[in-house]
Protein backbone atom coordinates (compact mmCIF):
# COMPACT_ATOMS: atom_id res chain seq x y z
CA UNK A 1 0.00 0.00 0.00
CA UNK A 2 1.36 3.56 -0.72
CA UNK A 3 -0.10 6.98 -1.15
CA UNK A 4 0.14 7.71 -4.78
CA UNK A 5 0.28 11.21 -6.42
CA UNK A 6 -2.88 11.91 -8.61
CA UNK A 7 -1.03 12.03 -12.10
CA UNK A 8 -0.07 8.89 -11.16
CA UNK A 9 -2.93 6.78 -10.81
CA UNK A 10 -4.11 4.76 -13.49
CA UNK A 11 -7.43 3.12 -14.00
CA UNK A 12 -7.31 -0.31 -12.76
CA UNK A 13 -5.57 0.33 -9.42
CA UNK A 14 -7.36 -0.55 -6.49
CA UNK A 15 -7.99 2.33 -3.37
CA UNK A 16 -6.51 0.38 -0.15
CA UNK A 17 -8.28 3.40 1.73
CA UNK A 18 -11.04 5.97 1.22
CA UNK A 19 -10.81 8.84 -1.19
CA UNK A 20 -11.07 11.58 0.78
CA UNK A 21 -11.71 15.51 -0.26
CA UNK A 22 -10.01 18.06 1.70
CA UNK A 23 -12.92 18.66 3.64
CA UNK A 24 -13.07 15.20 4.79
CA UNK A 25 -16.08 14.39 2.70
CA UNK A 26 -15.49 10.44 0.90
CA UNK A 27 -15.55 10.43 -3.05
CA UNK A 28 -14.76 7.01 -3.32
CA UNK A 29 -14.67 3.88 -1.13
CA UNK A 30 -11.94 1.85 -0.22
CA UNK A 31 -11.38 -1.61 -1.97
CA UNK A 32 -12.94 -0.11 -5.53
CA UNK A 33 -10.81 -0.51 -8.13
CA UNK A 34 -10.21 3.20 -10.52
CA UNK A 35 -11.90 3.76 -13.60
CA UNK A 36 -10.49 6.51 -15.98
CA UNK A 37 -13.99 8.52 -14.76
CA UNK A 38 -12.68 8.12 -11.08
CA UNK A 39 -9.75 9.51 -11.38
CA UNK A 40 -11.43 12.22 -13.93
CA UNK A 41 -13.81 13.17 -11.37
CA UNK A 42 -10.27 13.19 -8.44
CA UNK A 43 -9.19 16.16 -10.48
CA UNK A 44 -11.92 18.64 -11.06
CA UNK A 45 -12.48 17.87 -7.02
CA UNK A 46 -9.10 19.12 -6.35
CA UNK A 47 -7.88 15.89 -5.22
CA UNK A 48 -4.13 15.31 -5.13
CA UNK A 49 -3.04 11.98 -3.47
CA UNK A 50 -4.47 8.39 -2.75
CA UNK A 51 -3.82 5.19 -1.38
CA UNK A 52 -3.66 2.55 -3.53
CA UNK A 53 -2.93 -1.55 -2.97
CA UNK A 54 -0.02 -3.34 -3.80
CA UNK A 55 2.32 -0.74 -4.90
CA UNK A 56 4.39 1.92 -2.71
CA UNK A 57 5.35 5.72 -3.78
CA UNK A 58 9.21 4.29 -4.24
CA UNK A 59 8.49 1.50 -7.03
CA UNK A 60 6.22 4.51 -8.98
CA UNK A 61 9.25 6.72 -8.85
CA UNK A 62 11.64 3.75 -9.59
CA UNK A 63 9.64 3.07 -12.75
CA UNK A 64 9.17 6.84 -13.82
CA UNK A 65 13.17 6.32 -13.96
CA UNK A 66 14.08 3.35 -15.45
CA UNK A 67 14.44 4.20 -18.80
CA UNK A 68 16.88 6.65 -18.29
CA UNK A 69 20.54 6.19 -18.46
CA UNK A 70 22.69 5.44 -15.46
CA UNK A 71 24.77 8.04 -16.66
CA UNK A 72 22.31 10.89 -17.18
CA UNK A 73 20.48 10.12 -13.69
CA UNK A 74 23.90 9.85 -11.91
CA UNK A 75 24.98 13.21 -13.53
CA UNK A 76 21.32 14.37 -12.37
CA UNK A 77 21.82 13.36 -8.67
CA UNK A 78 25.12 14.70 -8.03
CA UNK A 79 24.50 18.38 -9.76
CA UNK A 80 20.79 18.34 -7.85
CA UNK A 81 22.39 17.24 -4.69
CA UNK A 82 25.22 20.02 -4.74
CA UNK A 83 22.42 22.15 -5.05
CA UNK A 84 20.62 21.01 -2.14
CA UNK A 85 23.47 20.47 0.31
CA UNK A 86 22.42 23.67 2.41
CA UNK A 87 18.90 22.19 2.96
CA UNK A 88 17.80 19.08 5.08
CA UNK A 89 17.11 16.16 2.33
CA UNK A 90 15.46 13.68 5.29
CA UNK A 91 12.52 16.17 5.45
CA UNK A 92 9.76 14.59 3.43
CA UNK A 93 9.21 18.10 1.64
CA UNK A 94 12.67 18.62 -0.14
CA UNK A 95 13.01 14.76 -0.63
CA UNK A 96 9.86 15.06 -3.13
CA UNK A 97 11.48 18.20 -4.49
CA UNK A 98 14.63 16.49 -5.11
CA UNK A 99 13.29 13.60 -7.28
CA UNK A 100 11.09 16.21 -8.92
CA UNK A 101 14.17 18.26 -9.88
CA UNK A 102 16.10 14.77 -10.87
CA UNK A 103 13.17 13.57 -12.63
CA UNK A 104 12.82 17.38 -14.17
CA UNK A 105 16.88 17.56 -14.97
CA UNK A 106 16.82 13.89 -16.89
CA UNK A 107 14.21 15.01 -18.94
CA UNK A 108 15.63 18.01 -19.97
CA UNK A 109 19.06 16.11 -20.74
CA UNK A 110 17.19 13.79 -22.74
CA UNK A 111 15.64 16.64 -24.68
CA UNK A 112 18.55 18.40 -25.83
CA UNK A 113 20.16 14.83 -26.64
CA UNK A 114 17.12 14.11 -28.48
CA UNK A 115 17.40 17.37 -30.53
CA UNK A 116 21.29 17.14 -31.25
CA UNK A 117 20.64 13.55 -32.76
CA UNK A 118 17.98 14.82 -35.21
CA UNK A 119 20.56 17.50 -35.73
CA UNK A 120 22.94 15.20 -36.39
CA UNK A 121 20.65 12.44 -39.03
CA UNK A 122 18.86 15.14 -40.50
CA UNK B 1 30.43 51.87 6.45
CA UNK B 2 27.40 50.78 4.56
CA UNK B 3 24.77 49.63 6.79
CA UNK B 4 20.83 48.96 5.61
CA UNK B 5 19.52 52.32 6.63
CA UNK B 6 22.31 54.01 4.59
CA UNK B 7 21.59 52.07 1.64
CA UNK B 8 17.91 52.41 2.01
CA UNK B 9 18.58 56.51 1.88
CA UNK B 10 20.81 57.21 -0.56
CA UNK B 11 18.44 54.71 -2.40
CA UNK B 12 16.87 58.11 -3.73
CA UNK B 13 14.89 56.97 -6.46
CA UNK B 14 13.35 54.36 -4.71
CA UNK B 15 12.17 56.70 -1.77
CA UNK B 16 8.86 56.35 -2.06
CA UNK B 17 5.69 55.07 -3.95
CA UNK B 18 3.71 56.40 -7.05
CA UNK B 19 0.99 58.26 -5.84
CA UNK B 20 -1.25 56.49 -7.75
CA UNK B 21 -0.72 53.75 -5.26
CA UNK B 22 -1.06 55.77 -2.19
CA UNK B 23 -4.43 57.52 -3.24
CA UNK B 24 -5.30 53.43 -4.16
CA UNK B 25 -4.53 52.58 -0.84
CA UNK B 26 -6.54 55.48 0.96
CA UNK B 27 -9.43 54.80 -1.09
CA UNK B 28 -9.83 50.74 -0.60
CA UNK B 29 -8.95 51.65 3.00
CA UNK B 30 -11.83 54.11 3.69
CA UNK B 31 -15.37 52.61 4.23
CA UNK B 32 -16.77 55.50 2.28
CA UNK B 33 -15.69 55.04 -1.08
CA UNK B 34 -17.32 53.01 -3.23
CA UNK B 35 -16.05 50.41 -6.26
CA UNK B 36 -16.59 53.43 -8.50
CA UNK B 37 -14.35 55.55 -6.72
CA UNK B 38 -11.41 53.13 -7.04
CA UNK B 39 -12.10 52.13 -10.98
CA UNK B 40 -12.24 55.96 -11.09
CA UNK B 41 -8.34 56.28 -9.67
CA UNK B 42 -7.61 53.40 -11.38
CA UNK B 43 -8.72 55.08 -15.03
CA UNK B 44 -6.72 57.46 -14.64
CA UNK B 45 -3.54 55.82 -15.44
CA UNK B 46 -4.17 54.12 -18.56
CA UNK B 47 -0.72 52.32 -18.63
CA UNK B 48 -1.99 50.58 -14.91
CA UNK B 49 -5.88 50.07 -16.48
CA UNK B 50 -4.41 48.01 -19.11
CA UNK B 51 -2.22 45.77 -17.86
CA UNK B 52 -4.70 45.03 -14.63
CA UNK B 53 -7.31 44.82 -17.48
CA UNK B 54 -4.63 42.47 -19.07
CA UNK B 55 -4.70 40.32 -16.27
CA UNK B 56 -8.08 39.93 -15.00
CA UNK B 57 -8.47 37.96 -18.76
CA UNK B 58 -5.12 35.96 -17.94
CA UNK B 59 -4.64 32.30 -16.40
CA UNK B 60 -4.73 34.09 -13.07
CA UNK B 61 -8.28 33.60 -12.92
CA UNK B 62 -9.61 31.61 -16.02
CA UNK B 63 -12.91 33.78 -15.76
CA UNK B 64 -15.66 32.49 -18.85
CA UNK B 65 -16.00 36.07 -20.13
CA UNK B 66 -14.42 38.84 -20.87
CA UNK B 67 -13.83 41.65 -18.62
CA UNK B 68 -13.63 44.45 -20.68
CA UNK B 69 -14.53 48.04 -17.81
CA UNK B 70 -12.36 48.08 -14.72
CA UNK B 71 -15.46 48.55 -13.11
CA UNK B 72 -16.11 45.27 -13.67
CA UNK B 73 -12.41 43.76 -12.90
CA UNK B 74 -13.13 45.85 -9.68
CA UNK B 75 -16.05 43.95 -8.85
CA UNK B 76 -15.06 40.32 -9.62
CA UNK B 77 -11.36 40.67 -8.69
CA UNK B 78 -12.10 42.81 -4.96
CA UNK B 79 -10.53 45.99 -4.30
CA UNK B 80 -7.65 45.07 -2.02
CA UNK B 81 -6.21 42.09 -4.52
CA UNK B 82 -6.42 44.74 -7.30
CA UNK B 83 -4.47 47.45 -5.12
CA UNK B 84 -1.70 44.75 -4.54
CA UNK B 85 -1.63 43.70 -8.20
CA UNK B 86 -1.21 47.38 -8.96
CA UNK B 87 1.47 47.44 -6.66
CA UNK B 88 3.14 44.74 -8.30
CA UNK B 89 3.21 45.60 -11.79
CA UNK B 90 4.25 49.18 -10.85
CA UNK B 91 7.13 48.91 -8.56
CA UNK B 92 9.21 46.94 -11.36
CA UNK B 93 9.08 50.70 -13.34
CA UNK B 94 11.22 51.71 -10.36
CA UNK B 95 13.69 49.49 -10.44
CA UNK B 96 14.62 50.50 -14.71
CA UNK B 97 18.18 51.96 -14.19
CA UNK B 98 19.40 49.03 -11.59
CA UNK B 99 22.60 47.57 -13.34
CA UNK B 100 23.19 44.60 -15.53
CA UNK B 101 26.33 43.79 -14.88
CA UNK B 102 26.12 41.99 -11.34
CA UNK B 103 23.24 40.03 -11.61
CA UNK B 104 21.06 40.07 -14.94
CA UNK B 105 18.06 42.21 -14.28
CA UNK B 106 15.90 39.65 -16.86
CA UNK B 107 17.51 36.74 -14.58
CA UNK B 108 16.58 38.60 -11.70
CA UNK B 109 12.87 39.24 -12.14
CA UNK B 110 12.36 35.80 -13.47
CA UNK B 111 13.14 34.48 -10.02
CA UNK B 112 11.26 36.86 -8.17
CA UNK B 113 8.07 36.85 -10.51
CA UNK B 114 8.33 32.93 -10.57
CA UNK B 115 8.58 33.04 -6.52
CA UNK B 116 5.66 35.19 -6.87
CA UNK B 117 3.49 33.34 -8.71
CA UNK B 118 4.37 30.03 -6.46
CA UNK B 119 3.59 31.88 -3.21
CA UNK B 120 0.23 33.21 -5.59
CA UNK B 121 -0.69 29.19 -6.34
CA UNK B 122 0.09 28.01 -2.70
CA UNK B 123 -1.91 30.37 -0.49
CA UNK B 124 -4.67 29.57 -3.02
CA UNK B 125 -4.65 26.11 -1.76
CA UNK B 126 -5.27 27.29 1.77
CA UNK B 127 -7.93 29.38 0.60
CA UNK B 128 -6.46 32.62 1.45
CA UNK B 129 -8.58 35.26 0.74
CA UNK B 130 -6.22 37.56 -1.00
CA UNK B 131 -3.96 35.86 -2.79
CA UNK B 132 -2.19 38.66 -4.18
CA UNK B 133 -0.77 39.92 -1.55
CA UNK B 134 1.61 36.87 -1.36
CA UNK B 135 1.86 37.47 -5.12
CA UNK B 136 3.56 40.76 -4.24
CA UNK B 137 5.73 39.40 -1.04
CA UNK B 138 6.67 37.02 -3.53
CA UNK B 139 7.77 39.18 -6.39
CA UNK B 140 9.81 41.68 -3.76
CA UNK B 141 11.00 39.04 -1.26
CA UNK B 142 14.92 39.72 -2.81
CA UNK B 143 14.80 43.78 -3.93
CA UNK B 144 17.14 43.89 -1.16
CA UNK B 145 19.77 42.80 -3.37
CA UNK B 146 19.21 45.08 -6.47
CA UNK B 147 19.74 48.02 -3.66
CA UNK B 148 22.95 45.98 -2.81
CA UNK B 149 24.18 45.41 -6.28
CA UNK B 150 23.55 49.15 -7.25
CA UNK B 151 25.33 50.87 -4.21
CA UNK B 152 27.91 48.65 -3.50
CA UNK B 153 28.87 46.24 -6.77
CA UNK B 154 32.71 45.33 -5.76
CA UNK B 155 31.31 44.14 -2.58
CA UNK B 156 28.69 42.26 -4.24
CA UNK B 157 30.85 40.83 -6.87
CA UNK B 158 32.71 39.34 -3.91
CA UNK B 159 29.96 37.89 -1.88
CA UNK B 160 28.99 35.92 -5.54
CA UNK B 161 32.21 34.60 -6.31
CA UNK B 162 33.01 33.56 -2.54
CA UNK B 163 29.29 31.50 -2.51
CA UNK B 164 30.47 29.83 -5.82
CA UNK B 165 34.01 29.09 -5.28
CA UNK B 166 32.72 27.56 -1.86
CA UNK B 167 29.01 26.47 -3.21
CA UNK B 168 27.86 28.20 -0.19
CA UNK B 169 24.39 30.10 0.33
CA UNK B 170 24.84 33.84 -0.97
CA UNK B 171 22.43 35.02 2.04
CA UNK B 172 25.31 33.93 4.57
CA UNK B 173 27.92 34.94 3.13
CA UNK B 174 26.05 38.65 2.42
CA UNK B 175 25.87 38.56 6.37
CA UNK B 176 29.64 37.55 6.77
CA UNK B 177 31.46 40.28 4.94
CA UNK B 178 28.70 42.82 5.16
CA UNK B 179 26.88 42.23 8.56
CA UNK B 180 23.50 42.23 7.25
CA UNK B 181 21.77 40.65 4.18
CA UNK B 182 19.62 41.52 1.81
CA UNK B 183 16.10 40.30 3.59
CA UNK B 184 17.49 43.31 5.70
CA UNK B 185 17.65 45.81 2.80
CA UNK B 186 14.28 44.78 1.36
CA UNK B 187 12.58 44.91 4.69
CA UNK B 188 14.00 48.25 5.57
CA UNK B 189 12.30 49.23 2.03
CA UNK B 190 8.96 48.16 2.01
CA UNK B 191 8.70 49.69 5.96
CA UNK B 192 9.86 52.96 4.14
CA UNK B 193 7.02 52.38 1.70
CA UNK B 194 4.44 52.14 4.40
CA UNK B 195 3.95 48.86 2.64
CA UNK B 196 1.52 46.31 5.28
CA UNK B 197 3.56 44.85 8.44
CA UNK B 198 2.94 41.16 6.64
CA UNK B 199 4.41 41.66 3.58
CA UNK B 200 6.94 43.93 5.21
CA UNK B 201 8.05 40.89 7.54
CA UNK B 202 7.60 38.24 4.88
CA UNK B 203 10.39 40.18 3.07
CA UNK B 204 12.55 40.66 6.03
CA UNK B 205 12.61 37.12 7.25
CA UNK B 206 12.47 35.12 4.24
CA UNK B 207 15.40 32.90 5.11
CA UNK B 208 14.69 32.83 8.43
CA UNK B 209 10.56 32.62 9.18
CA UNK B 210 11.06 31.07 13.05
CA UNK B 211 12.75 34.47 14.16
CA UNK B 212 9.02 36.45 14.06
CA UNK B 213 8.61 35.10 17.65
CA UNK B 214 4.80 35.02 16.29
CA UNK B 215 3.65 32.95 13.31
CA UNK B 216 3.02 34.30 9.99
CA UNK B 217 1.43 32.54 6.98
CA UNK B 218 2.67 35.26 4.40
CA UNK B 219 6.50 34.55 5.62
CA UNK B 220 6.27 30.80 5.38
CA UNK B 221 4.87 30.78 2.25
CA UNK B 222 6.94 33.06 0.95
CA UNK B 223 10.09 30.74 2.17
CA UNK B 224 9.10 27.65 1.08
CA UNK B 225 7.89 29.45 -2.34
CA UNK B 226 11.56 30.89 -2.55
CA UNK B 227 13.02 27.14 -2.01
CA UNK B 228 10.91 25.62 -4.56
CA UNK B 229 12.19 28.17 -7.14
CA UNK B 230 15.56 28.57 -6.55
CA UNK B 231 15.04 23.99 -6.67
CA UNK B 232 13.49 24.29 -10.56
CA UNK B 233 16.03 26.90 -11.46
CA UNK B 234 13.82 29.38 -12.96
CA UNK B 235 16.05 32.75 -13.11
CA UNK B 236 17.98 33.61 -9.89
CA UNK B 237 18.93 36.68 -8.09
CA UNK B 238 22.42 35.48 -7.38
CA UNK B 239 21.92 32.23 -5.36
CA UNK B 240 23.10 29.40 -6.90
CA UNK B 241 22.36 27.12 -3.94
CA UNK B 242 19.06 25.87 -2.31
CA UNK B 243 18.43 28.00 0.63
CA UNK B 244 17.93 26.66 3.81
CA UNK B 245 14.56 24.97 4.84
CA UNK B 246 12.70 25.81 7.97
CA UNK B 247 10.77 22.54 8.87
CA UNK B 248 8.14 24.91 10.99
CA UNK B 249 7.15 27.12 7.96
CA UNK B 250 6.35 24.06 6.69
CA UNK B 251 4.34 22.52 9.05
CA UNK B 252 2.32 26.06 9.65
CA UNK B 253 1.71 26.01 6.18
CA UNK B 254 -0.02 22.65 6.60
CA UNK B 255 -0.44 21.23 3.13
CA UNK B 256 0.48 17.84 1.79
CA UNK B 257 3.36 17.27 0.36
CA UNK B 258 1.45 16.52 -2.87
CA UNK B 259 0.62 19.59 -3.91
CA UNK B 260 3.99 19.95 -5.14
CA UNK B 261 3.58 18.61 -8.42
CA UNK B 262 0.35 20.24 -8.87
CA UNK B 263 1.82 23.33 -8.26
CA UNK B 264 4.38 23.70 -10.57
CA UNK B 265 2.01 22.12 -13.48
CA UNK B 266 0.13 25.49 -12.51
CA UNK B 267 3.20 27.77 -11.99
CA UNK B 268 4.24 26.64 -15.77
CA UNK B 269 0.74 27.27 -16.81
CA UNK B 270 0.65 30.62 -15.43
CA UNK B 271 4.52 32.06 -15.52
CA UNK B 272 4.55 33.35 -19.00
CA UNK B 273 1.40 35.30 -18.66
CA UNK B 274 2.46 36.71 -15.64
CA UNK B 275 6.23 37.54 -16.93
CA UNK B 276 4.07 39.56 -19.96
CA UNK B 277 2.22 41.69 -17.60
CA UNK B 278 5.25 42.36 -15.00
CA UNK B 279 7.85 42.90 -17.35
CA UNK B 280 5.82 44.19 -21.02
CA UNK B 281 9.11 45.34 -22.11
CA UNK B 282 10.93 42.06 -22.26
CA UNK B 283 7.89 40.03 -23.85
Amino acid sequence: MGVINLEDLQPGMVLAEDARHLNGRILLNSGTELTEKHIHIFKSWGLMEASIEGITKEEINAKSIEHISPEILKEAEEEIRRRFCHTELTHPFVADLFQLCVRLFTEHKARSLKNVDSRETG
Amino acid sequence: MWTPERLVKEAKTLSSLPTIYTRLNEAVSNPWSSNRDIAGIISEDAGLAARLLRIANSAFYGFPSKIDTITRAVTVIGTQQLRDLALATSVINMFADMPNEVVSMESFWQHSIACGVTARILASYRREPNVERFFVAGLLHDVGRLIIYSKMPDIACQALEDSQSKNALLYEIEKEIMGFDHADVGGLLLRQWKIPENTVNAVAFHHKPSAIGEFQMDVSIVHIADIITNALQIGSSGEICVPSMDPNAWMQINLPKSILSPSISELKRQYDEAVKFVLPEAA
